[in-house]
């Protein structure tokens, strides 16, 4: 696990979360909702990639955190944008403001949860072994 | 590096996959199954054992495909694949009722899917450090 693995690993993740849903009309469920009869093939195949991503990486995050893990790094991150909005760095209730913390949010705590095994066995040594298999 | 994933070992994989796909059956009329059951009947013993290699090899391929994909991830690739199947039957490229064509995409998508299988758990492992393991006493 280095660096460059990880900044990988969390691009990826946003990639995932944004590519799918998000307020500014590109992503692929708007894409969806919008598109002609004739282009449901593309859209079969996209979201069938995008829905065994999903499902691949929410199921990693959640076997390396856990339900406990998976509460720490939600406080942790509500804590730092009741933080940013604190100090006046992000409003809230402005426009879209909130729709897009959660989107990073969600990606950010997927990114954990990708990550936290690796980490975790280079920082401690401790590593998590799926017995019984996924 | 052994034991972790790495794109040509993924290749490798793959290509050994369809080596014993596309050597059980393929539309060519040189194959395993072409050769045992549509030729003479020499050798016997010699089909029986290779036969039971092929057979090994696809039950070796299947498990490994069950134990890394499960029902979870099995089911989104198999859609994913018929997907892309109509997808390219949609563009044009390829087309679904010619027979050639129909059993080429057929065995393609078999490839696909047991050569994923194959490689997952070395996939996963290296995408997340979670080991698939077995306790096996």
């Amino acid at each position: 696990m280095t660096t460059g693995g990880v900044v990988v690993r969390t691009l990826v993740c946003f990639l995932l979360v944004f590519a799918t849903w998000n307020p500014t009309g590109y992503s692929y469920l708007t894409w969806a909702r919008y598109s002609p009869w004739a282009t449901i093939p593309e859209i079969a195949v996209a979201g069938t990639l995008l829905l065994g991503m999903h499902i691949l990486f929410w199921r990693i995050a959640w076997l390396s955190l856990g339900a406990d893990g998976v509460s720490a790094a939600v406080a942790i991150l509500l804590a730092g944008v009741f933080t940013l909005s604190e100090f006046g760095l992000v409003d809230l209730w402005q426009g879209q403001v909130w729709t897009y913390l959660l989107l990073m949010g969600l990606s950010l705590l997927l990114a954990l949860g990708v990550v936290w095994s690796l980490l975790k066995r280079r920082i401690v040594g401790q590593s998590n072994y799926l017995n019984p298999p996924p | 590096m052994y034991g972790i994933a790495q794109p040509i070992g993924i290749l490798v994989r793959m290509l050994a996959v369809l080596f014993l796909v596309a050597a059980t059956y393929n539309p060519s009329g040189y194959s395993y199954y072409h050769w045992a059951f549509r030729g003479s009947t020499d050798y016997w013993a010699l089909k029986i054992f290779l036969g039971l290699l092929v057979i090994f090899g696809y039950v070796f391929c299947v498990y490994a495909t069950w134990r890394s994909l499960r029902i979870m991830l099995s089911v989104p690739l198999l859609l994913l694949i018929v997907t892309s199947l109509w997808l390219l039957s949609d563009w044009g490229v390829i087309d679904l009722s010619d027979w050639l064509q129909r059993t080429l995409a057929l065995e393609s998508s078999l490839v696909v899917l047991l050569g994923t299988g194959v490689s997952f758990s070395l996939i996963r492992y290296r995408l997340s450090g979670q080991l698939d393991s077995r306790t096996i006493n």
